[in-house]
């Protein structure tokens, strides 16, 4: 059963227009956070409740909040991170094309909590419609006095801009956001300083996912105490599972967390394409472990699935049956990662090309025996040696596939043919 | 000193608060490799080469970007950093082409000597190298990217700090990192070349062959060269550079880090300007006029002739016959022993090297008896001031390395800086806070206006400046005729700009005024350093610098190159001392500076003239004027490098030595002394100026046996500060500062009178004197590498004034004045003001001076088109 709380109305084909998504409640939260509530107890409210972010970390976003220095002089800043470009996440276009303004009252409320004044909000290049959307949604919203000068008589001001991004997946990760939103290119910054330290315009800044500021009317109205009802122990609240692959029905199912992932894959996504065994599962988006069907029962939330050996990620679960070459998926990741490393720094630049150019020999069938190590030593030579975590993102599948299918890997290159794909791809010497 | 320890390896490091891991470490002799840090440049821990590990943090961190804290204990050689260092060097390597033996960068490169140190001796990279192919027909994937600059992206590290230093040192954006992963590529932006004044510093900084510049390409090998240190001659910043012989010949030029002066960033003058040593042009042999033409001669037929001649004049005239002068560019002591030829050896006082293009030369009673001249104050100080004024200055190709500083103080702590200047300047558009052009000739009027605006302030606080609310208050009821909008009607200037300059004066805490040639050329010279003093004296607390013309000019006024003073500035009371000194007696009077020397020939009453390095025909006002009267003298000996306008008028030409030739001291503007080497020895016949001297008044009758340099140097330490070094060998990095104590004596306000000059309908432009790019003075022609970049003359002009006379970029203009006219190309300026034209004093196919009259007071001239 799916708990439809962030995409209760997305099915709505009007919910867009901003009639509609007042008749359905929007800025209600808004109204009440402008009359009652303080930004401090606001900031308190979003502690109690666990919202933790639901950008792939998971970070309790109250606490993140709270890192916003209060003393500064400086302007504050928000940023919505709308920049879903993860493989396998589609998580965010359905509220941003579904029910914007659940977004744009999410990112007004938490403005208010950080004292910021003008927030922007970064969406990728390729999301037309939503960009779209969300434009006449905050231009609306300006139109109701929502947004604007002395919003509502409450004396607040807040103006939202919006930044289409040039379709860079490391846009998505923060300080790249930044460097992007400033006008430069979009490369990764060296952390310290932090984003709520020292951020746009190296004022302090707070960069939040969109489906986590979707929460927050949420939250607003039924309270801390409700939202905290959902949910396991730690992990509270929905989330929104894209799941894709070799499934019947793929596609967005929003889940109260702890849900189990036999009762997505099997139950609500219909089970695997043409009832065949399921061989592998990436349970949260290209840059999380691979999972063996062996863990087809766990609960999805942020520890159970980490207990299992992966992380929630961005919610993005890949499901692949018992026909698909596993070399041959960890090429495909590692081009995708090849291709948007920024550049900036060595391991990532240099690291995920060879890694790929390794991959793709092993899969064309001219691998040696000696590629496995040296694909393991690259992935620990890129680890935890970059400045963004995009370099730790891209050596996961390769590290996570040569753990759990090291055979298929050595059959490779033992027959340089593939064990699955037996068909094509054969050596040609 | 240090606030605290950390441990590095074991071994208690001291930091400062604020050092980062590296910086403690490497100055306690530890060494982490690098390849993106440098000194002067903020982290980006891009090439991941010092991480280090550092206990209790879970991840291996930059020692670049890494902050110390108490009590870090840092480990640079546990096996988890040397595995990584490993890697790292890997990765670099997996694409870099192992083309060492044909890449100039051999012998000097970081990768190289890392890889030596740290790297692995085998490769487990068996993919084809990436190769971003420039020529499908060559194995040299060079592409040109600037007049100078050739880039192979191949050898790239992606480092990023050639586009660093474009955009953080020089606020240039003439260079980018294109494209994303290991696509990325360095290039100017599409359409154009890396061109900026800094441009060489990208090759210098380059860690690897990537960057690379025609001068030194393909030429030679690094480990053959021999190294020399040497000051720039080029302007009076005097940055230290380092040149690079092989077998006597000069390859290139590199900066030698001085944080002093130029932080190990030099201009592109400064780098390539070593280039007019080995000019063909230069001339070879001594040559004397024989029936109207010069022929080279030996230097033993040209002594005696000079000889025989001057005794003919001597007998007839005595000393006063006789004049010289010497240029701002020679070395402490060729000036020195010049001034002490002319007063000892020939009895002559008449000694200038303010041939410059000015009218007056010697400030008037009001200025000289108030002592306004230059503060002491260094480079350091611009750089913590939070104003900046730039007075009459076009900084950026004057003071290129002044100018970065001005660029740093913007960049380290958000300081303002105010332009006031009769013309745009590039330093507007890249670093000014405010742009302020004013009519030519009226800035005097500007800055009593700017005075007034203040005053009128709430801000302004009269607690915090030294003068009485009298004073104050006579002051501008003086100055009325000059304040808001009358003075705004005299300078062009808007009232609101004025009111905005006069907003960041006041706020501000420290002030550093920088007045250039605009302001030693203007119409009314005395009473716009009056006007600077009176704005120094209604600032909180400001310093001024009058920049001098030459890259000696400081030393030249200070040595005894002036009529009126005597070496160490002395007046003319001490003339015991010299005669003592040298043995003999001096001239009783002072002599005649440039103007009077002109006039006293005129007159028939100076008949010989040595001229040394100097080009009055070309600089002085009215070219055909000083010409006509160079001409009219018996025997005029010139002593030079090159077949200058001047030479060419000459009896007898003495073949001189290049500053690479010789060693030497100069003085910067912060008056600090600096010592040169020798690089190379004489070319061709020439000879360093010292010992020409001294084979001149040996010939002449006075032995001084001091044809070296450093026994000239030795007999001029005696008027240096007390505790200077003696010998060149105890100058150090630092120099010394040749300084009084504050010269400003206390004085009442000045008050300006203005007229303004008469207009002349008929003349309706003003001519305004500067450089064209990657230009300054007159050497900068003889260099092949600098003319790539600005290769002849132009008028530049405005666009209103374009459209006016149907003058498109190019189309050939006349320039013409009451005294001449010059013809060139057309350059039209955008954002240029109307009714002005530029003039670069580059070239020497369009000299400026036969346009200016000897009295005028502003430079009128009418535009044509041809």
């Amino acid at each position: 059963m799916e708990t439809k709380l962030l995409t209760q109305h997305v099915g709505d084909p009007q919910q867009h227009t901003m009639e509609r998504a007042i008749e359905h409640g929007a800025y209600q939260a808004w109204q009440k956070v402008l009359k009652e509530i303080a930004p401090a107890d606001l900031i308190q409210i979003v502690k109690d409740s666990g919202l933790r972010g639901r950008g792939g970390a998971g970070f309790p976003t109250g606490l993140k909040w709270s890192f916003v220095p209060k003393d500064s002089l400086k302007s504050k800043y928000l940023c919505c991170n709308a920049d879903e470009s993860e493989p396998g996440t589609c998580k965010d276009r359905v509220l941003l094309e579904g029910d914007p303004h659940a977004v744009v009252e999410g990112m007004m409320i938490a403005s208010y909590a950080i004292g910021c004044h003008t927030a922007f909000f970064y969406i990728r290049g390729e999301y037309d419609i939503g960009q779209v959307r969300m434009s006449k949604a905050i231009a609306d919203a300006y139109a109701k006095g929502f947004l604007g000068k002395n919003i509502l008589g409450s004396g607040y001001d807040l103006d939202i801009v919006v930044h289409r991004g040039g379709g860079a997946y490391i846009c998505g990760e923060e300080t790249a956001l930044l460097s992007s939103l400033e006008g430069d290119k979009g490369l990764a910054r060296l952390k310290p300083p932090f984003p709520a330290v020292e951020g746009l315009y190296r004022c302090p800044t707070i960069i939040n996912n969109v489906e986590t500021l979707a929460n927050l009317p949420h939250i607003v109205v039924k309270g801390a105490q409700w939202f905290a009802s959902l949910g396991t122990e730690k992990s509270k609240g929905t989330r929104i599972f894209s799941v894709s692959g070799h499934v019947k029905n793929p596609g967005n199912y929003e889940l109260e967390l702890g849900y189990s992932l036999r009762d997505l894959v099997y139950g609500l996504a219909g089970g695997i394409l043409d009832d065949r065994p399921l061989k592998a599962i990436i349970p949260g988006g290209s840059s999380t472990p691979v999972l063996l069907p062996d863990k087809i029962d766990t609960k999805l939330d942020f520890e159970s699935v980490a207990a299992a050996g992966s992380m929630l990620g961005s919610g993005a679960v890949i499901v692949m049956h018992e026909e698909t070459c596993i070399v041959w998926v960890a090429e495909i990741l590692a081009h995708f990662y090849m291709h948007e490393s920024c550049g900036k720094c060595t391991p990532c630049r240099q690291g995920t090309g060879w890694i790929y150019e390794i991959l793709r020999r092993i899969e064309a069938g001219y691998g040696k025996m000696e590629d496995i190590d040296t694909l393991l030593d690259i992935a620990d030579n890129i680890e935890g040696n970059t400045i963004c975590p995009l370099g730790d993102a891209a050596v996961v599948p390769v590290i996570s596939t040569i753990k759990l299918f090291r055979d298929e890997y050595v059959y490779h290159i033992e027959h340089g043919k593939c064990k699955v794909h037996s068909q094509f791809k054969l050596r040609t010497k | 000193m240090s606030d605290f320890n950390i441990t590095v390896n074991g071994r208690q490091v001291p930091v400062i608060k604020g050092q980062t891991v590296l910086q403690a470490s490497l100055a306690a002799g530890i060494d982490i490799p690098v390849f993106c840090w440098h000194p002067q440049l903020v982290p980006v821990g891009a090439c991941r080469i010092c991480l280090v590990e550092i206990e209790k943090l879970p991840k291996l961190q930059v020692a670049c970007a890494t902050i110390a804290s108490e009590g870090m204990i840092v480990h640079t050689d546990s096996p988890k950093t040397i595995k990584v260092r490993q890697g790292v060097l890997e990765f670099i390597l997996a694409h870099h082409p192992l083309d060492c033996p044909t890449c100039d960068k051999g012998g000097e490169c970081d990768l190289q000597n890392l890889t030596f140190k740290y790297g692995l001796d085998y490769s487990r990279q068996h993919e084809p190298k990436h190769r971003v192919i420039v020529d499908a027909n060559s194995t040299f994937d060079d592409l040109q990217i600037g007049p100078e600059i050739i880039r192979n992206q191949n050898r790239c590290i992606h480092c990023y700090r050639c586009t660093r230093i474009v955009d953080e040192i020089a606020f240039e954006d003439d260079l980018g990192a294109y494209q994303r992963s290991y696509h990325t590529e360095i290039l100017p932006p599409p359409g154009r070349e890396i061109r900026n004044l800094y441009s060489g510093n990208i090759v210098e900084y380059c860690p690897v062959g990537a960057l690379t510049n025609d001068d030194w390409r393909y030429k030679v090998r690094v480990w053959l060269t021999k190294q020399t240190s040497v000051i720039c001659p080029h302007c009076p910043d005097g940055c230290n550079m380092k040149l690079w012989n092989f077998h006597n010949k000069l390859f290139r030029a590199t900066s030698r880090a001085n944080e002093n002066i130029d932080n190990g960033f030099i201009c592109d003058i400064g780098r390539y300007g070593y280039q007019y040593v080995a000019s063909p042009d230069r001339i070879k042999r001594p040559m004397v006029r024989r029936s109207g033409e010069l022929v080279e001669t030996s230097w033993e037929e040209a002594l005696s002739l000079i000889r025989k001649q001057t005794d003919d004049i001597k007998s007839k005239l005595s000393g006063s016959g006789f004049f010289g002068f010497i240029g701002d560019i020679r070395t402490n002591e060729e000036i020195y022993a010049f001034q002490r030829l002319l007063r000892r050896v020939i009895g002559s006082n008449n000694i200038d090297h303010r041939f410059h293009r000015r009218r007056r030369l010697t400030p008037g009673e009001e200025v000289s008896s108030r002592g306004i001249e230059s503060d002491n104050a260094e480079f350091k100080d611009i750089e913590n001031a939070d104003v900046i004024v730039v007075l009459g200055s076009d900084l950026h190709s004057e003071n290129p390395i002044t100018s970065l500083r001005v660029k740093r103080a913007v960049k380290r702590h958000n300081a303002k800086v105010i332009l006031l200047n009769p013309l745009p300047t590039p330093l507007g558009k890249r670093a000014a806070t405010l742009e302020v052009i004013y009519k030519q000739g009226t800035a005097a009027v500007l800055l009593h206006g700017l005075i007034d605006a203040v005053v009128d302030l709430e801000r302004f606080d009269p607690s915090a400046i030294k003068l009485s609310a009298a004073e104050i208050s006579d002051f501008r009821k003086a100055n009325a005729a000059y304040a808001g909008v009358r003075g705004s009607e005299i300078t062009g200037v808007d009232v609101t700009l004025v009111a905005r300059v006069a907003e960041i004066l006041a706020a501000a805490q420290n002030v550093f005024i920088l007045a250039g040639s605009y302001v030693e050329r203007d119409p009314l010279r005395d009473s716009l350093h009056l006007a600077v003093a009176n704005l120094q004296s209604f600032c909180k607390s400001a310093r001024k610098i009058f920049l001098p013309p030459d890259s000696n000019s400081v030393g030249a006024a200070f040595f005894g190159a002036e009529p009126t003073v005597l070496p160490g500035r002395q007046s003319w009371g001490k003339k015991a001392i010299y005669e003592d000194l040298w043995h003999g007696p001096i001239p009783d009077a002072p002599g005649k500076d440039t103007i009077g020397i002109l006039e006293a020939i005129d007159e028939d009453e100076i008949e010989c003239g040595l001229v040394f390095n100097a080009d009055p025909v070309r600089l002085f006002p009215d070219g055909e004027y000083v010409r006509s009267v160079m001409e009219k003298l018996k025997l005029l000996v010139v002593i030079d490098s090159f077949m200058t306008d001047t030479a060419r008028l000459a009896d007898v030409i003495l073949p001189l030595s290049t500053f690479a030739e010789i060693e030497g001291t100069r003085v910067n503007w912060e008056k600090r002394m600096q010592y040169s080497q020798r690089a190379i020895p004489p070319l061709h016949e020439s000879k360093p100026g010292c010992e020409i001297i001294e084979l001149l008044a040996d010939r002449l009758g006075v032995k001084f046996n001091q044809s070296k340099p450093s026994d000239v140097y030795q007999e001029m330490a005696r008027f240096f500060p007390t505790g200077a070094p003696t010998t060149y060998a105890a100058i150090g990095r630092d120099g010394f500062l040749i300084r009084s104590a504050e010269t400003n004596k206390p004085g009442k306000l000045a008050y300006l009178r203005f007229v303004a000059p008469a207009i002349d309908t008929e003349y309706r432009f003003i001519l305004l004197v500067g450089n064209a790019d990657h230009h300054r003075g007159t050497l900068t022609e003889r260099n092949e590498i600098l003319m790539k970049f600005t290769g002849e003359p132009f008028v530049g002009i405005s666009e209103a004034d374009a459209t006016d006379l149907a003058v498109s970029d190019g189309d050939l203009v006349k320039v013409e004045s009451k005294y001449g006219r010059v013809v060139g190309k057309a350059m039209i300026l955008r954002d240029f003001p109307s009714k002005r034209v530029l003039l670069p004093e580059n070239f020497g196919e369009m000299s400026t001076n036969i346009l200016m009259g000897r009295q005028d007071k502003i430079d009128m001239i009418k535009l044509a088109k041809m």
